[in-house]
């Protein structure tokens, strides 16, 4: 079956005022997406998730890469094309009272898609309105409501009716809940999933959340510094961690049962600057196992189960476990947050 | 502090909070009052004029009546048992009523200052929005040029612009407009900036909205209030240099009713104690400036929070 989207080595270089330089966002990202799958995207925060996101979307250019959408190369598309082939890919946005014009009311944000990709006249319009809003679990009161007399809740929901207006088949939800309230997360995360089985979508779920894309992804996909350490099933990737980064990852969170004992890897050492990245891994600064050699080239993916690989060199003897140790102390506890 | 409740303030309809606030700061209201008096002014100033504010009475500087007849000519003009209206300003030397002339002078002045605003803003806002959105070589240039135009002494310019091509109204406003044009680019051009980073730009973007779509509909609208509360401030500043280019001979064209002509025409009487022929038109474009001025100092004031 032809992935939905394909990203084939995409780079992202942004240049650094007149002095010269570039900040390397992203670094060579190959994924696929089947249809009908979530792939999540976890790393923290720089990691170049977003700005990769973007690039799929082409709301940003990417310096070198393929971009290809159900079979069809669109990295290289533009004016009229570009903007019809819009109507196919969108968006949700991390803050929804950002991402919604704040001078427009309901009505007008999601009939602006409508009439831009469709010719439906003023009456197909509105009844295709009230139609979305139902499909997001909102009602027709909502119509003349501006962005700033909505909820975080509602207004998620109001930019998602709007990604949906096109019926798109896919959608990059950057982030989508972690500007929500904690008791509204779960009822957009619900609504994201029925509105998947229900319209067939695929989506990037971006985001640095671990427990939310181990919920909701098929398919993870973890970045460091622009990226990708480890890809494969969610489950494998969450229940075998195979790069040493995913493991202190993983072991960072906290379960929500409270008897378990987190059992932590601490990790020290700097993250180096995406505007001078190393030549090796760019995890070995920060690496407990590190060698020599890992410092000296980048290290090329190794497959460690069936569409699960990792780029570590020390998988190949399989020295790649990190020994894990309980937080001495809150500074210690302090730290590990931090890296999250 | 006891343990009740404390009782919150019931939440004001929109309709009302426009005004609840002018009645907490009288200083806007009575800018308000005097603006809107004087834009009633500019349209219906000439029709309910005593006399006519071009033809000579045939009373030639009459000063205005005393103070302690005042009220009983009051009553006498309300009774209808005048012969001929008070001339309540005085005429001047060439026989005008000067009240008359004082009603219908913000036909000019005000309607200067208006459109020569308004035209500023349109253009101002649009470059504005041009520079600030797009941010290449050719807003660069827009913004360069600006510069330039305001490094200009504006008020020997506008002389010469003004004399040279005909003193008419039309190209007063047209050369306050190109004058006052680079203040309203770089309110919008900066404000435009700081909107165009935000979430709502790209997600325009994200639907498949062309980029000038983009600019006028989802970034011109938030980036409008700093010049729009600019606009009051820059009405009362046209309707100032209106009346100086007139005063020294550079604007309209005498007998037409404005207040720089009228204290211009005036001051040479008053060595001779004939104060009222500039005194009223000079109390007349103090209040206005003033009233504008005031409006536009306390909405910045409020919208810089």
């Amino acid at each position: 079956m032809t992935p939905v989207l394909e990203l084939d080595g995409l780079v992202k270089e942004f240049p650094m005022g007149r002095r010269g330089g570039v900040v390397h966002a992203v670094n060579g990202v190959s994924l696929a997406i089947a249809p009908g799958e979530t792939l999540g995207v976890v790393g923290e925060s720089g990691s170049g998730k977003s700005t990769l996101g973007r690039m799929a979307l082409r709301l940003l250019e990417p310096t070198q890469g393929r971009i290809r959408f159900e079979g069809q190369d669109i990295t290289r598309l533009g004016g009229g094309a570009l903007r019809a082939w819009r109507a196919r890919a969108q968006v949700v946005f991390q803050d929804p009272r950002d991402a919604l014009s704040p001078r427009m009311d309901v009505r007008t944000l999601i009939e602006e898609p409508l009439r831009l990709h469709t010719d439906l006249d003023a009456t197909a319009r509105l009844e295709r309105v009230v139609q979305l809003l139902r499909s997001v679990r909102l009602d027709e009161g909502y119509l003349t409501r501006s962005p700033r007399r909505l909820s975080g809740g509602e207004a998620q929901r109001v930019a998602i009716a709007r990604a949906l207006a096109t019926d798109p088949t896919f959608l990059v939800l950057d982030e989508p809940t972690s500007s929500l309230d904690l008791h509204v997360r779960r009822s957009i995360l619900t609504l994201l999933d029925t509105l998947q089985q229900e319209r067939g979508l695929t989506y990037l779920l971006i985001s640095h959340d671990l427990h939310m894309v181990a919920a909701h992804a098929d398919q993870v996909a973890v970045m460091y510094l622009g990226r990708i350490v480890e890809t494969g099933p969610a489950r494998e990737v969450f229940e075998h961690p195979e790069h040493p980064y995913t493991q202190a990852l993983l072991s960072a969170t906290l379960s929500a049962d409270p008897t378990v004992r987190p059992s932590r890897i601490l990790l020290q050492g700097e993250i180096p600057s995406p505007i001078d990245l190393p030549p090796g891994c760019l995890f070995a600064s920060r690496c407990p196992i590190a060698l020599d050699a890992c410092r000296t080239a980048p290290p090329e993916d190794r497959s460690v189960g069936p569409g699960h690989s990792a780029a570590c060199i020390r998988i190949d003897d399989r020295t790649n476990r990190l020994r894990t140790a309980r937080p001495a102390a809150p500074r210690a506890a302090a730290l590990m947050e931090a890296s999250i | 502090m006891t343990g009740q409740a404390v009782p919150i303030a019931p939440p004001t309809p929109g309709r009302w909070r426009a005004a609840a606030r002018a009645r907490r700061s009288p200083l806007l209201l009575l800018g308000g009052a005097i603006v809107s008096v004087s834009l009633v002014l500019a349209v219906v100033g000439p029709a309910i004029a005593p006399y006519d504010p071009i033809e000579p009475t045939g009373d030639v500087l009459v000063p205005p009546p005393a103070l302690g007849d005042i009220p009983s000519l009051i009553a006498q003009t309300i009774g209808g048992s005048l012969e001929r209206p008070v001339h309540w300003f005085g005429t001047d030397q060439t026989g005008l009523d000067i009240f008359s002339r004082v009603l219908a002078a913000p036909q000019v002045d005000v309607l200067i200052g208006v459109a020569a605003t308004a035209l500023a803003l349109l253009l101002g806002t649009t470059l504005g929005l041009l520079a600030g959105y797009f941010r290449g070589r050719s807003a660069g240039f827009i913004a360069r040029a600006s510069d330039v135009f305001q490094s200009i002494p504006i008020f020997v310019l506008a002389m010469i612009v003004v004399v040279f091509t005909g003193r008419s109204t039309m190209a007063i406003i047209v050369t306050l407009a190109i004058l006052y044009t680079p203040i309203y680019l770089r309110l919008t051009a900066s404000e435009v900036a700081a909107q165009a980073a935000r979430r709502h730009v790209e997600a325009s973007r994200a639907i498949g909205n062309r980029e000038l779509v983009t600019a006028f509909r989802h970034v011109l609208p938030n980036a409008l209030t700093p010049a729009l509360v600019q606009a009051s401030v820059t009405i009362g500043w046209a309707i100032l240099f209106t009346a100086g280019l007139t005063f020294l001979g550079a604007g309209v064209r005498p007998p037409t009713a404005e207040w720089g002509g009228m204290i211009a025409s005036g001051a040479n009487l008053l060595i001779l104690g004939q104060w009222w022929p500039s005194l009223f038109p000079g109390i007349a474009i103090s209040i206005t400036v003033f009233g504008f001025a005031v409006v536009g100092d306390r909405l910045e004031a409020r919208f810089r929070g």
